[in-house]
């Protein structure tokens, strides 16, 4: 409604500014992401042994001659600046290593586990993210009554329970006593299905994971939308608002929610690494084949060096999240203006 | 003493702050005075395998895959829990202090450099560095409690730094630097004890969120192997979850009981120490 | 004149820590359509608290109206229950409020926040409600008003976000319209050009307007009556010109300054001896027995300390809450 008439220099000036801002937050993005490479390296060089016994696991697996060949990939006849260099330059090529274990390179062992991990993901977001606006609006709207402490009782006990044991007991009840849903994997293994089936089938094996993961954020957004709501009932446009003769539903949907999210924006760009370390341990609970379990299965295994990797890449997925979020709230905050 | 007494008034005014207490309380005479009570090892096989709570009075949680008797288990891993959260938490309060304390400051490059290797370790998905830490530098207490303090002292350097920046420009701290006390005085006695309350604050609820993390590592076998604890009989009972689902139900009880203490003290403490809401 | 707003013995009070503490009590005031009705007095006397029971915007609880009558036309707005008093609010009465800077929602369009005024209370469609939000920014002087509808109001100054307050208040064209400190908040000549919009919008569109201000200049300006509050009391009630001329109660005659004077320079006078009176407002949990004036007043004899003195008209028709002026008269 009503965005008829922007004259488009402005769109455009816009624009560039926009474009600059990527520009820089990218270059800062880089900076930090080197750091972490080098936080990576120092972690591998305090660690007992040389990198690549590290690397490799010392459990066999690898036969010496290849050791021999990794250890002259890397440098490590090679001062440890040189090293360094080495290791940087091998990770700015996406090569993160081999996984002899495996037998397959880092990059594409990730790649593969990849989507799984992300429907997770955007799944408990989503959960947590709904949820949490939903009963934090709940409660804000009827603060200190019973109805709102009982969200906020809930919203304790989430936040105290360990997620992957109420993946454990979810599956007990929903799986093992009530048999409504799938605890284990992303889908039932030898069935044909059609497409529509196969979806719902993943959905399905979804469920479970998605909500035991999603459980502790959304305590955390519950509580932060119920104080963030609170906290914009008592400015003056609220007054202004109410002054037009709109409703409390109006008002409280209309001019204090689009408000109140906005730090909630924030707390999402920071849930994306928590969630990666929960998907650890619900990805392990539930067998579902992401990132999580590939990191589950690598310290069983003692494949250090696609934990690395899976680490490295986790930390720059978490650095597009932010990226990512800045943008978002740059776009729903109207009062900041790139610049 | 007087302050002592106005501040209980405070903190007593909140049901839910009492409530936490009491538990912490509770959870903390298991761990201290349990051990003396349920004599033996929570390694050891004590009965039947596979006894459930309630069958038998002499092993009133029931039995583990191996026998190991699970009150024995669950005391054990209340010490373990508790040591290991005060420990990082200790540790990470330590580096974090200090970071922050140095940032806030001194502010200038040393300001930029501590807080860019702040933001990186906030990066860093912090429970997967935990894990990759533990897994390479082997599982035990020590890498256990470094490791956890290693990825939580960030949130406590950025609080303490907000708080340095702030109390430095203010009077007190500037008559100090005028009548020309030392630097290392003006922050240990000056400004620190200004910060402890956010700071004692955010303590508990990170004590809390340590034993979370730990258990999270232990559940996944990296937990010290010679220790019994919570996250370790999870994992012990995920094996039988089918049939013997209480093996895994009750340390994840006590996880969340302690959890949920915790952070019901930490929310007590910030209402009876922050000053804006002294007088309501 | 017919009252189109009459407040009759309105009493609010405030949820204290122990118990309720009363705000406002017993004020009474009539204001006819075309008519400015100024309500004066320092912060902590009511006066803002006064305009927002009339129109029931107060947060409940913790404030509660306790009694009292608010009558629009002869139908105690009290009475009404939160829908019918919704109808009313931004339809026959409007408000503005001092803080322009605060007052607009952030995150919408101003052109957004007239049309929500507009579809609440006209049946008119999206597109409508636009084209007559433009007209009313163009009514209240927005340059360019099209552009202006489309953007955040944190693009604008803050007199501009003011005249938006205005044709937001003005959408529906109210009956009466309360001005909380309307001009409080801008630099002198801002102040200047919304006082004369309002006056012209006056003259356009007949509403009453009921104008909460501490500035006297502006009262002297805009106003044709005055009712001078204090500790939640009415104290003094006049027409413009006697009361400038010839403030009875000593509290006005503090805010007058010793020489009232009526012209350009008076807003600079009243704001300077505002400041004057020595002390403050006493806290409405804390009034005196007596006159809540006494404490600070340079007149104040025994019997102001014991007793309250009511609010009694003399024989001039002007009314006093003040022995001296009683004894006198």
């Amino acid at each position: 409604m009503a965005t008829d008439s922007v004259p488009t220099a402005a769109k455009r000036g816009s624009r560039q500014r926009l474009l600059r801002y990527l520009l820089r937050r990218i270059g800062q993005a880089a900076i930090t992401l080197i750091a972490i490479v080098v936080l990576n390296f120092v972690i591998l060089h305090l660690a007992p042994g040389d990198a690549i016994d590290v690397l490799a696991g010392e459990a066999g697996g690898a036969g010496p001659e290849y050791l021999e060949q990794m250890r002259r990939a890397y440098g490590l006849d090679q001062p440890i600046y040189v090293q360094m260099v080495q290791y940087l330059w091998n990770v700015a090529q996406l090569n993160f290593g081999f996984s002899f274990r495996n037998n397959v390179s880092v990059l594409e062992l990730i790649m593969s586990r990849l989507p799984a991990t992300l429907l997770l993901m955007l799944a408990s977001i989503l959960i947590s993210f709904t949820a949490g606006v939903l009963l934090g609006v709940f409660a804000a709207r009827r603060v200190n009554t019973f109805a709102d402490n009982a969200v906020s009782v809930l919203a304790l006990l989430c936040y105290a329970t360990p997620l992957f044991w109420f993946g454990l007991m979810a599956i007990v009840l929903f799986t093992v006593k009530l048999g409504w849903l799938p605890g284990n994997g992303m889908y039932t293994i030898a069935a044909s299905f059609n497409w529509f089936e196969a979806t719902l089938d993943v959905l399905r094996h979804l469920v479970l994971p998605a909500l035991s993961l999603a459980l502790f954020h959304m305590a955390v957004y519950t509580r932060l939308m119920r104080a963030s709501m609170l906290e914009v009932y008592g400015l003056d446009y609220i007054r202004t608002a109410r002054a037009k003769g709109l409703s409390q539903r109006r008002v409280a949907f209309r001019h204090v929610l689009p408000n109140a999210i906005l730090p909630m924006v924030t707390m999402l760009g920071l849930q994306i690494g928590a969630l990666l370390g929960g998907a650890v341990l619900i990805e392990t609970v539930f067998g579902w084949p992401g990132l999580g379990r590939l990191a589950f299965d690598a310290i069983l295994q003692r494949d250090h060096n696609l934990l690395i990797g899976i680490l490295l890449f986790g930390s720059a997925l978490v650095i597009v999240a932010n990226i990512v979020t800045d943008l978002v709230y740059a776009w729903l905050d109207p009062r900041i203006e790139v610049a | 003493m007087e302050g002592l007494r106005d501040f209980w008034r405070r903190y007593r005014r909140k049901t839910s702050a009492v409530i936490g207490l009491a538990l912490l309380v509770l959870v903390l005479v298991v761990a201290l005075f349990g051990p003396l009570i349920v004599s033996g090892d929570p390694w050891d096989m004590a009965t039947m395998p596979f006894l459930w709570p309630g069958a038998d009075a002499a092993y009133p949680l029931g039995s583990d895959t191996l026998g190991r008797d699970i009150l024995t288990g669950i005391i054990h891993g209340s010490r373990v829990s508790l040591l290991i959260g005060f420990s990082a938490t200790v540790a990470a309060l330590g580096i974090g202090v200090t970071v922050g304390a140095l940032a806030g400051y001194f502010r200038g490059w040393i300001d930029d450099v501590l807080m860019r290797i702040t933001e990186i370790f906030q990066t860093v998905p912090t429970f997967l560095l935990a894990v990759v830490l533990v897994a390479i530098f082997k599982p035990s207490m020590l890498t256990i409690v470094l490791a956890i303090s290693a990825v939580t002292w960030p949130s406590i350097a950025r609080l303490v730094r907000a708080e340095f920046l702030s109390l430095r420009e203010r009077e007190f701290v500037q008559s100090c630097v005028v009548i020309g006390m030392g630097e290392t005085r003006i922050i240990f006695r000056q400004i620190l004890p200004n910060c402890l309350p956010p700071i004692i604050v955010m303590s508990s609820v990170m004590v809390a969120s340590a034993i979370l993390t730990e258990s999270g590592l232990s559940f996944l076998g990296l937990g010290d192997p010679n220790l019994m604890s919570w996250g370790t009989m999870i994992g012990i009972g995920r094996e039988a979850m089918r049939t013997a689902w209480y093996m895994s139900a009750i340390p994840g009880v006590a996880i969340l009981i302690t959890v949920l203490a915790l952070n019901l003290v930490g929310e007590g403490l910030n209402d009876a120490l922050n000053p804006r809401l002294k007088n309501r | 004149m017919a009252a189109a707003l009459e407040v009759r013995n309105l009493r609010t009070q405030f949820l204290g820590p122990n118990g309720y503490i009363t705000v406002v009590d017993g004020v009474n005031l009539e204001l006819a359509q075309g008519e400015t009705l100024a309500i004066v007095g320092e912060s902590g006397s009511g006066k803002s608290v006064t305009a927002m029971s009339i129109l029931r915007v107060l947060p409940e609880p913790p404030a509660r109206i306790d009694a009292g009558q608010v009558l629009l036309d002869g139908r105690d707005l009290l009475t009404l229950d939160e829908d019918a008093m919704r109808a009313v609010r931004g339809h026959q009465i409007s408000m503005i409020f001092q803080e322009p800077m605060t007052s607009l929602n952030p995150v919408m369009t101003v052109g957004d926040q007239i049309v929500e005024a507009l579809c609440e209370h006209r049946d008119i469609s999206n597109k409508e409600a636009f084209e007559e939000a433009v007209a009313l920014l163009e009514r209240v002087r927005i340059p360019d008003a099209r552009r202006r509808a489309v953007e955040y109001p944190h693009r604008l100054s803050g007199g501009m976000r003011q005249r938006v307050m205005i044709a937001m208040a003005l959408a529906c064209r109210p009956q009466i319209l309360i001005a909380d400190e309307p001009t409080t908040a801008l630099d002198v000549t801002v102040q200047a050009q919304i006082l004369a919009l309002l006056a012209k919008l006056q003259s356009e569109f007949g509403m009453g307007i009921l104008l909460i201000t501490h500035n006297l200049g502006v009262v002297a300006r805009v106003a044709q009556r005055v009712i001078v509050m204090y500790a939640g009391r009415v104290v003094e009630e006049a027409p413009v010109g006697p009361l400038f001329k010839d403030p009875l109660h000593p509290y006005t005659e503090g805010l007058l300054g010793a020489t009232p004077r009526m012209h350009a320079d008076a807003e600079e006078g009243a704001r300077q001896r505002l400041v004057d009176i020595p002390g403050t407002v006493p806290l409405p949990d804390k009034l005196p027995a007596g006159c809540a004036f006494a404490p600070r007043c340079p007149k104040a004899f025994d019997r102001c300390v014991k007793e309250r003195p009511a609010l009694v008209t003399n024989r001039d028709g002007r009314k006093t809450a003040c022995f001296l002026t009683q004894e006198a008269s």
